[in-house]
């Protein structure tokens, strides 16, 4: 049977209808899933969980337990709305933290002043609870040449959680580390980038949703954030690495808590990101996307119209024809 | 000369009644399996009609059978290049919708539904899906249909029909129908065996039924595209084709096929013929006028010493030119050239011949009675309700003036015998129709006999089929597989299906 033929006498109209509503309420579901969660748990866990804990111990940044108590509320809040700003008007306090960080500036994340509240509010109730350990493992200093002196000097130990006795260590595994190919490369990075080499672990490869200007064309998927210069956002090796180790993003999180990535693809990557942030942030080519889909298109068009001429005289629906129904 | 036999079937088409016991005894004991519900291998259609599956008889559309190319003819569905071409999606395949959609009903509905105001009824369930369905189709949907816009008007055999003549064919007081059934034709050029890219269907030496073998079977389906006749089927269920099969283990038995056997009317006869299977192609290939004289002059007769000494040459059994003298087929066929072939255009030269029936002339209105004309109450044969090109159609490639050689022998028989019993018919009008025919009294007497009052053994001639010289033949010494399952079949079912 043909496809008019199908639309013409086969296809009943609930079942036509059922699809869109279906999928319509899927939708819905979705939606009031993630409604649930209270906004400013969304936007830590979007936007200060990469580098931050709440009673987990230092990673990148600084444990956020109890950070309200110890923090002018106003500054908190400007603090997290523009902390470049701060930094560039030469702001004592975050100065000093600049420092104890390693250098590490804490970046601009486009955080508006209500957000700041609402995370804060949040970070506030969850400093109140006992807490929990992080989810996510915990990251070890890589011991990689690239990493310098820094990482030797001032090792980042982050296992140890600021309360100890009321925080569990965090299950850690340690992962296994690959024999070869253990220096940090560029190409490898890139493979790894790219899935034209698979995540030991099984993870999905970056590009299916992060966008790199290195790699032109449609460049990667858009799910994520454009990851051209995510070496710099992150403050360079040891930020991105904890990032990469732990994947805190939720979205993230989902894909690689049971496949995380090794040490050494880690390192590929930095070698990798450190590369790309040369180059510049492209938006997605709409005139590149429009024509790939529209080729797709027509040659879908190309193609039925072709299999109708070859076809032509192929055996079509006798009894219907003859009745109409 | 390359004599060979085959069992050969008739079918006289002026018993029948339409009461499909044929199809019913044929689907419980050969195609009551899941796969082959929507199969007949035996079906009794209407004609004018469009039959099963619909439309079956256009080739335009099912490029069924064979076609003249050059000095020689082939396949209209496929040849080498175009079969491997297309062998993954073969155009030519009757969706299931053409056949018909098989259902049954929800009988336990009767039994279970909760007491309430309303009778319960049992709804209509498909047998492929399990789901419910709307019943739109079935094997005999047009039975009795005739003068239908739909189903008579779009008879392919209505071509050539002149627009009055076709016209009177769907006027109340003109209606006719008739039957007719139809099994596999075990053709003796079979388009479905030259079809077979797997090369799993073959014709029995023996007997010249023809077989699909289930373990070669690939279900690549070009043998249902081939059959003009539409008389192989795929099964869903096990990924093969399947056919009639003459019910051959009842013929081994000494019994005939199922469908033979329960018919009613008694319209079925069987008997074995013997044919030279050199002039196959040169007489497949020949024009269409002349098909069917050539098919009746490559019937031999199994009286001629030359063709019995060549016969027992190619290792046909005595026994069975014994029964080749007796096969009221032959006689039919051959001797009184009486029996037709259904669409000998199709060139797969059709073992299967039919007697076409002999319908009421048209009756006239007269002083408000309703009258056939008195004086040939047999009439003339153009005042038939049913134009002769029609019925040249079907059984005779269009060719008229052998249709009507053939009911005019009808005819003369039932003068004939209508003057002996009743004697209100002219003896001087009997004689010019003996004459005209070339029958004579004693053939008119042998041809009511064996219409009107044939035994069961007269009505089936059925060979011996000395399974045990096939069997040496094959698998050499059968007592090597004494104790063992079967003598050369296949002893597991086949591999491959769901």
């Amino acid at each position: 049977m043909t496809i008019s033929g199908f639309l013409r006498f086969r296809a009943k109209v609930p079942k036509m209808v059922f699809l869109p509503i279906g999928s319509l309420m899927i939708w819905l579901l979705c939606l009031s899933h993630s409604v649930q969660a209270s906004e400013g748990e969304q936007a830590y866990q979007l936007k200060c969980m990469a580098c931050h804990t709440i009673g987990g111990g230092k990673l990148v940044g600084p444990d956020l337990k109890g950070v309200n108590a110890l923090r002018d509320h106003d500054w908190l809040v400007r603090w997290t709305v523009a902390p470049d700003k701060m930094l560039a008007e030469g702001d004592a306090l975050a100065k000093q933290l600049l420092q104890e960080y390693n250098n590490i500036p804490m970046p601009n994340l486009g955080v508006s002043e209500a957000e700041a509240k609402s995370i804060l509010a949040y970070i506030e109730a969850k400093s109140g609870e006992v807490s929990e350990p992080t989810t996510s493992p915990q990251p070890v200093p890589t011991s990689s040449p690239e990493s310098g002196d820094e990482l030797v000097t001032k090792p980042t130990t982050l296992s140890k959680p600021a309360s100890a006795g009321q925080v569990k260590e965090a299950p850690w595994k340690k992962p296994v580390l690959t024999s070869s190919d253990d220096t940090p490369n560029f190409d490898i990075g890139r493979a790894l980038y790219l899935g034209q080499r698979s995540f030991t672990n099984g993870g999905t490869a970056c590009i299916t949703c992060h966008r790199n200007t290195d790699i032109g064309g449609l460049g990667g998927g858009t799910l994520g954030p454009d990851l051209t210069k995510v070496y710099s956002r992150y403050g360079g090796n040891i930020g991105l690495t904890s990032v990469l180790l732990s994947t805190p993003f939720p979205t993230m999180r989902g894909v690689f808590v049971k496949k995380p990535l090794l040490d050494s693809e880690v390192a590929h990557l930095n070698a990798y990101f450190a590369e790309t942030v040369s180059l510049e942030e492209e938006p997605v080519n709409v005139v590149f996307l429009v024509i790939g889909i529209g080729m797709g298109i027509a040659g879908f068009i190309i193609l039925y119209i072709l299999m109708h001429l070859i076809w032509k005289d192929r055996l079509t629906d006798v009894r219907i024809a003859l009745v109409g129904r | 000369m390359d004599v060979r036999a085959q069992v050969s079937m008739m079918f006289h088409l002026d018993k029948c009644i339409g009461c499909h016991t044929c199809s019913v005894a044929c689907k419980n004991i050969w195609t009551d399996r899941q796969g082959t519900e929507y199969m007949w291998w035996n079906n009794v259609e209407t004609k004018p009609g469009t039959g099963y599956p619909t439309k079956w008889e256009d080739q335009e559309k099912y490029k069924g059978g064979w076609e003249p190319k050059e000095q020689t003819i082939k396949l209209r569905a496929t040849d080498k290049f175009r079969g491997l071409a297309n062998i993954f999606h073969q155009p030519h395949l009757p969706t299931i919708d053409d056949y018909y959609e098989p259902w049954t009903y929800k009988y336990s509905d009767l039994f279970d539904a909760p007491a309430g105001d309303d009778q319960p009824t049992a709804r209509p369930i498909s047998l492929i899906t399990g789901e419910n369905m709307d019943i739109n189709a079935g094997p005999n949907w047009d039975d009795d249909l005739s003068g239908s816009t739909v189903y008579a008007n779009n008879d392919p055999n209505l071509e050539n029909l002149s627009d009055g003549e076709k016209q009177a064919l769907f006027e109340i007081e003109r209606l006719v129908f008739f039957y007719l059934p139809r099994i596999c034709n075990h053709c003796l050029n079979p388009a479905c065996v030259a079809s077979c890219p797997s090369g799993a269907l073959y014709k029995r030496g023996e007997d010249g039924i023809v077989l699909l073998d289930q373990n070669v079977c690939r279900a690549w389906r070009f043998c249902v595209s081939a059959c003009p006749y539409k008389k192989t089927y795929f099964n869903w269920k096990t990924g093969k084709s399947e056919k009639c099969i003459l019910c051959f283990p009842r013929l081994e038995t000494g019994q005939p096929p199922a469908c033979f056997h329960s018919c009613v009317g008694r319209i079925r006869y069987l008997g074995v013929v013997l044919y030279d299977a050199d002039k196959i192609e040169e007489y497949a290939s020949a024009p269409k006028e002349d098909l069917v004289r050539l098919q009746r002059e490559m019937i031999l007769d199994p009286s001629d010493p030359e063709v019995i000494k060549q016969a027992e040459k190619n290792g046909v059994h005595f026994s069975v030119i014994e029964s080749a003298k007796k096969s009221p087929v032959y006689k039919f066929v051959k001797e009184w050239g009486m029996a037709l072939p259904l669409h000998p255009e199709y060139r797969t030269l059709p073992m299967l011949f039919y007697i076409p029936p002999l319908l009421p002339v048209l009756g006239h209105v007269e002083n408000g009675v309703y009258n056939v004309d008195a004086e040939g109450y047999f009439g003339s044969l153009d005042k038939a309700r049913v134009p002769m090109q029609y019925l040249a159609n079907l059984f005779t490639a269009g060719n008229e003036e052998q249709v009507r050689t053939v009911l005019e022998k009808l005819l003369a028989v039932r003068m004939y015998k209508r003057s002996e019993q009743v004697d209100d018919i002219k003896p001087s009008l009997v004689e010019d129709m003996l004459k005209k025919t070339g029958l004579t009294p004693e053939t008119c007497e042998e041809i009511y006999r064996l219409t009107s009052l044939p035994t069961f053994d007269e009505r089936f001639v059925i060979p011996p089929m000395h399974r045990e010289y096939a069997a040496e033949l094959m698998a050499g010494d059968p007592y090597l597989f004494k104790a063992e399952a079967g003598v050369g079949g296949f002893k597991d079912r086949p591999d491959r299906g769901l």
